[in-house]
C-alpha cells in the first residue's frame, strides 16, 4: 500500500480494537504534512500481523473516497451541502480535540477519524438542516458517541450513525423535511418528499435510473448510488474494507426485499429500488464496514452484515419511518462484542491460530 | 416459643396487616370518591361542551352493537342547548397510537354531515411531533369538516376538500389514526343518530340493536330547533340525564327493545 | 456513613453520600420515566417521599411483632396501601398530575428504594431514627428527579415548571429531552459528572 496518499510510513496494529493498549502513540503532526515518527519497537499482545499501513492512512483514504460523494451533493444542492459538511467536519474536528484536551490524551485530531466521521454525519443530514443541529450533532457523536467511550477503537456504536439518530429524536421535524436538488427545482428549497418517503405513504415508485445517479431529494449523501459505489469500490481496491460487510449487507437487503416483492408487488418496492435508496450504499460501503464497530471474525462479520441488511427492509417495509439503514446498522452495533465472542475460533493446542482476516477489519 | 414465631403468629400477622390497610384504603376511598367522580365528570363535561359549540347539557345514551362474543357498547353524548334544542352529538373515538391508544371527543353537529369539533382526551405521542394532534391548531381543523364519504388527510398542503384536514408534518402515522377512528367511530353511531333518532328519545336506559335501524340518509337542510321533544323540556338541566324515564320512541327506529340493563 | 447516630447524619445520608438515585442507583423506573418536566418530578418525589415516610414509621413500629418469615410481604401491604393513599389523593386533589404521571404512581409500590428503607434501616432501628432515614432518602429522592425533570423541560419544552423561558422562536425544543431516550442520557451524564466531582475532591482531600 505504497500510494498513501500522505506518505505515512508509520508501522502499526491493523487493528483499532487493539487500542486499548497504548499503542497508537502518535507524534507530534507537524503543521504541513503529518509524517509521524517510525516507533523501533511495538510490545504488545496478539494480534501479531503487522503491516506498513497506519490508521492515519487509513482514514485518509476513507476521505478521499467520500470527496466524490461530497462533490456530488454540492453539486446538487449547491450552498447549503457546502456548507453543512464544512460545519460537521470543523464542530466533529473541534469536539475530539477539547474532548481528548479534557481527557489530558496527546491531540490525535489529525488521524482522520473524526473528520470522516462529521463528513458520514453531513451526508446523512438534509440539505436544509439548520447549522445549530448540525453542530449538537456533531457534538453528540463525537462526545457521547466516541469519547466518552474511550476514544477511537473504543466505541461500541458508530458516531456518525449515533449523531443521526440523537438529531433523528431531537429535530424529528427538520429531520425529515426534506428539499429538490437544486438541478431540478427552479425555486430555491422547494420541498419535497424521498423516494423512499414517496413508496411508503404515497405508493410512488421513483425511476431506477434517477435514483442511481442520485437527482432525487434526501439527504447529501443518500441521493446518487453510483457516486457512493464508486467510492466503495475504490476502497475495496485499496483493501480498507472487506467484501464480506458490504456484500452481506446490500445481498440481504436485496433478497429481503425480493421476498416482501413477491409477497405483495403492489405494497412493496422491488429489491432494486431498496438498494439504490435512501442511505443503503453510503451505510452498506462507509458505515457498515467501520473497522471499529464491526466484529472482526468471518462468520461474526456475515451475520452482522446479514441481519443488518433483513432488518433495514423490514423497517422500510413493515415499519413506521421510511428509512431503516441507520437504526439496523446501530442495533446490530450493540450485539458486536457478543458476535465476537461467539463466533470466536477455538484455539485447541497447536496448528489453530486466531484469525483476523482481511488485515484490517 | 413466642406467639410470633408460630404458624399462627405469622398467619395473624398478615390478616391484621392486611385488614387494617384495607379498612384504612376503604375508608379514604369513601372520603375522597365523590370527588374523583366529579373530576372525570367535570372532565367528561369539559370536553363535550368543548366540541358541541352552545351545548349547556348533555344525555347519555348506551347502545349495544354486535352480537354474542363482538358485543360492544358504545355511548353517545346527546348535546342540548340552553332551549332544549338538539345542538349535536359527541362521542368517544379511539385508535392505535404511535404509543399508545388515542382517545378523544368528537362532535357532530345536528345536521349529521359536519363534524363540530374535536378535543384529543388522551394521548402520549412523540413530543413534538405526534402530541401535536392535541393542539389548537390541528383540532380545529375538523369543526366545520364534512363527513361523507369519510373524513381524510393530505400531506404537506392546504386541503382542497371538505372532508380533509392537514396532517402534521412528520406525524402523519397520529394524524391518520385521528381520521381513521373518527371514520370508525361514525360508522358505528351513525345508525342510532340517523335521522334523529335519538332526538325525542331519553335517558340513559336504552339497548336497541343496530341493524334493525332503518331509514335513509339524514336530511341535512333541516335545521336543529324545528323539533322540539317535550320530553327533553322537562329534562335539560345542567347535568347529563342520569334519570330512569324509560320513554322510547319508535318512530325510527323498530328495534326490539331487550330492555339492556348495565 | 452508616455509623453516624445523630439524626441530622441519618437525614442527610440520603441526600448525597446515599442518595438513592445517584449512588445507589434505586428507583431507577419512576425516576427515568416520570422526570419529563419539573412539576412531574417534583409530585413524584413527593409522593415517594410521603410513602417511604410513613411504611418506614409503620415498618418501625411494628418491627418486633413480625415474624420474620414473612416480613417481605407485611412490608408490601403496607407500603401499597401507602401507594393507594397516595394515588387517591392526586386523583382528587391533584387530577391533572395524575394523569400525567398515569401508571406511575401505583408503581411507586415496586420502586425499591421504599423496601429497601423497609427492610434494612427500619426494620432494625427506633421510630425517630427511620423516620429521619426515610425523610432524607425521600428529599434525596425528589431532588435528584426536579433537578433531571427541569433540565429535561428546559432542554424539551425549553420551560421550567411550566413556564415557558424559550420561545420556539429562538429555541427549537430538543425533542429527544423528553423521550425516554433523553432521560438515559441526562440521568448518565448526571451522575457520571457527580462522579466526577467526587473523585475530584477525593483526589485533593488526599
Amino acid at each position: 500500500m505504497t500510494e498513501d496518499i500522505n506518505k505515512t510510513e508509520k508501522t502499526e496494529l491493523p487493528k483499532p480494537e487493539a487500542s486499548a493498549l497504548p499503542p497508537k502513540k502518535k507524534a507530534k503532526p507537524k503543521a504541513a504534512d503529518a509524517v509521524p515518527e517510525v516507533p523501533g519497537l511495538v510490545v504488545s499482545s496478539s494480534p501479531h500481523f503487522l503491516n506498513t499501513e497506519s490508521v492515519p492512512g487509513i482514514m485518509h483514504n476513507v476521505i478521499l473516497a467520500l470527496l466524490p460523494a461530497c462533490l456530488v451533493s454540492i453539486y446538487f444542492f449547491r450552498f447549503d451541502a457546502l456548507i453543512l459538511i464544512v460545519t460537521c467536519l470543523f464542530a466533529c474536528l473541534l469536539t475530539e480535540y477539547l474532548c481528548l484536551k479534557f481527557r489530558g490524551k496527546p491531540i490525535v485530531i489529525y488521524d482522520g477519524s473524526a473528520a470522516i466521521t462529521g463528513i458520514l454525519l453531513a451526508l446523512t443530514l438534509p440539505p436544509s438542516f439548520p447549522l445549530y443541529g448540525a453542530v449538537i450533532g456533531s457534538v453528540f457523536a463525537i462526545a457521547i458517541g466516541k469519547q466518552i467511550f474511550g476514544g477511537l477503537g473504543l466505541n461500541i456504536f458508530n458516531p456518525a450513525l449515533l449523531g443521526r439518530a440523537f438529531l433523528q429524536a431531537t429535530y424529528p421535524v427538520l429531520i425529515t423535511t426534506w428539499t429538490e436538488p437544486a438541478t431540478i427545482g427552479t425555486v430555491d428549497g422547494v420541498t419535497a418528499a424521498t423516494p423512499l418517503a414517496l413508496m411508503k405513504f404515497e405508493g410512488i415508485a421513483s425511476d431506477h435510473l434517477t435514483l442511481f445517479f442520485g437527482n432525487t431529494a434526501g439527504s447529501l449523501g443518500e441521493t446518487s448510488a453510483v457516486i457512493l459505489l464508486l467510492g466503495g469500490l475504490y476502497l475495496r481496491y485499496k483493501g480498507y474494507i472487506n467484501w464480506k460487510l458490504p456484500l452481506g449487507y446490500l445481498g440481504a437487503m436485496a433478497l429481503t426485499g425480493a421476498f416482501f416483492y413477491f409477497l405483495d408487488s403492489q405494497k412493496y418496492p422491488d429489491p432494486l429500488f431498496h438498494l439504490l435508496t435512501g442511505g443503503a450504499m453510503l451505510g452498506a460501503w462507509f458505515m457498515v464496514t467501520d473497522m471499529v464497530t464491526t466484529p472482526v471474525t468471518n462468520l461474526g462479520q456475515w451475520i452482522f452484515a446479514i441481519t443488518a441488511g433483513i432488518i433495514a427492509v423490514i423497517i422500510r417495509n413493515l415499519g413506521g419511518l421510511p428509512e431503516g439503514v441507520m437504526y439496523s446498522i446501530l442495533l446490530m452495533n450493540s450485539f458486536v462484542p457478543l458476535l465476537n465472542r461467539w463466533t470466536r475460533p477455538r484455539v485447541f493446542g497447536k496448528g489453530l491460530t486466531v484469525e483476523t482476516k482481511g488485515g484490517t477489519s | 416459643m413466642s406467639l410470633r414465631d408460630t404458624s399462627l403468629g405469622m398467619i395473624l400477622t398478615l390478616t391484621i396487616t392486611s385488614v387494617v390497610v384495607g379498612g384504612l384504603l376503604a375508608g379514604f376511598y369513601q372520603l375522597v370518591a365523590p370527588r374523583i367522580e366529579a373530576n372525570r365528570l367535570a372532565e367528561e363535561k369539559r370536553a363535550i361542551f368543548a366540541v358541541l359549540d352552545g351545548a349547556t347539557g348533555y344525555e347519555i345514551f348506551d347502545k349495544e352493537i354486535g352480537s354474542g362474543e363482538e358485543k360492544e357498547v358504545i355511548r353517545i353524548f346527546k348535546g342540548i342547548g340552553k332551549e332544549g334544542e338538539l345542538k349535536g352529538y359527541a362521542f368517544v373515538a379511539e385508535g392505535p397510537g404511535f404509543a399508545d391508544k388515542i382517545v378523544m371527543m368528537v362532535g357532530l353537529n345536528a345536521d349529521e354531515v359536519t363534524l363540530s369539533g374535536l378535543e384529543v382526551l388522551y394521548q402520549i405521542e412523540t413530543p413534538g411531533l405526534g402530541n401535536k394532534i392535541a393542539e389548537e391548531k390541528f383540532e380545529s381543523q375538523f369543526i366545520g369538516l364534512h363527513i361523507k364519504p369519510k373524513v381524510w388527510y393530505v400531506k404537506n398542503k392546504k386541503p382542497t376538500k371538505p372532508t380533509d384536514i392537514q396532517a402534521i408534518t412528520g406525524a402523519t402515522i397520529s394524524s391518520v389514526v385521528v381520521v381513521k377512528a373518527i371514520n370508525s367511530a361514525i360508522t358505528k353511531i351513525m345508525p342510532f343518530i340517523k335521522n334523529r333518532a335519538l332526538e325525542f328519545e331519553v335517558g340513559q336506559k336504552a339497548g336497541e340493536d343496530s341493524e334493525t335501524v332503518e331509514g335513509g340518509l339524514g336530511e341535512e337542510g333541516e335545521s336543529a330547533e324545528e323539533v322540539k321533544s317535550p320530553a327533553l323540556q322537562e329534562n335539560h338541566d345542567e347535568h347529563d340525564g342520569h334519570d330512569k324515564n324509560h320513554d322510547h320512541n319508535h318512530d325510527h327506529d323498530s328495534g326490539e327493545s331487550n330492555g339492556g340493563e348495565r | 456513613m452508616a455509623n453516624n447516630p445523630s439524626l441530622i447524619g441519618r437525614f442527610t445520608r440520603g441526600l448525597w453520600s446515599e442518595n438513592p438515585v445517584t449512588v445507589l442507583l434505586l428507583g431507577m423506573c419512576p425516576a427515568l420515566a416520570v422526570s419529563n418536566s419539573g412539576v412531574n418530578g417534583l409530585a413524584m418525589g413527593l409522593a415517594s417521599t410521603f410513602v417511604v415516610v410513613c411504611a418506614s414509621s409503620l415498618v418501625s413500629i411494628i418491627r418486633r411483632l413480625v415474624p420474620g418469615e414473612v416480613r417481605i410481604p407485611t412490608y408490601i401491604v403496607i407500603i401499597a396501601g401507602f401507594v393507594t393513599l397516595a394515588d387517591l389523593f392526586l386523583k382528587a386533589y391533584f387530577p391533572e398530575v395524575a394523569k400525567q404521571l398515569g401508571p406511575y404512581v401505583p408503581l411507586i409500590v415496586v420502586n425499591c428504594m421504599i423496601m429497601g428503607r423497609a427492610e434494612f434501616f427500619a426494620s432494625k432501628h427506633k421510630l425517630l431514627p427511620s423516620i429521619f432515614d426515610a425523610f432524607g432518602t425521600g428529599i434525596g429522592f425528589t431532588w435528584v428527579l426536579v433537578i433531571l425533570g427541569s433540565i429535561r423541560e428546559i432542554l424539551g419544552s425549553g420551560s421550567i415548571f411550566n413556564y415557558v423561558i424559550l420561545s420556539e422562536e429562538v429555541f427549537v425544543p430538543w425533542v429527544v429531552m423528553i423521550l425516554p431516550a433523553g432521560a438515559f442520557i441526562s440521568l448518565g451524564l448526571m451522575i457520571g459528572l457527580i462522579n466526577y466531582f467526587k473523585l475530584r475532591a477525593e483526589d485533593k482531600a488526599l
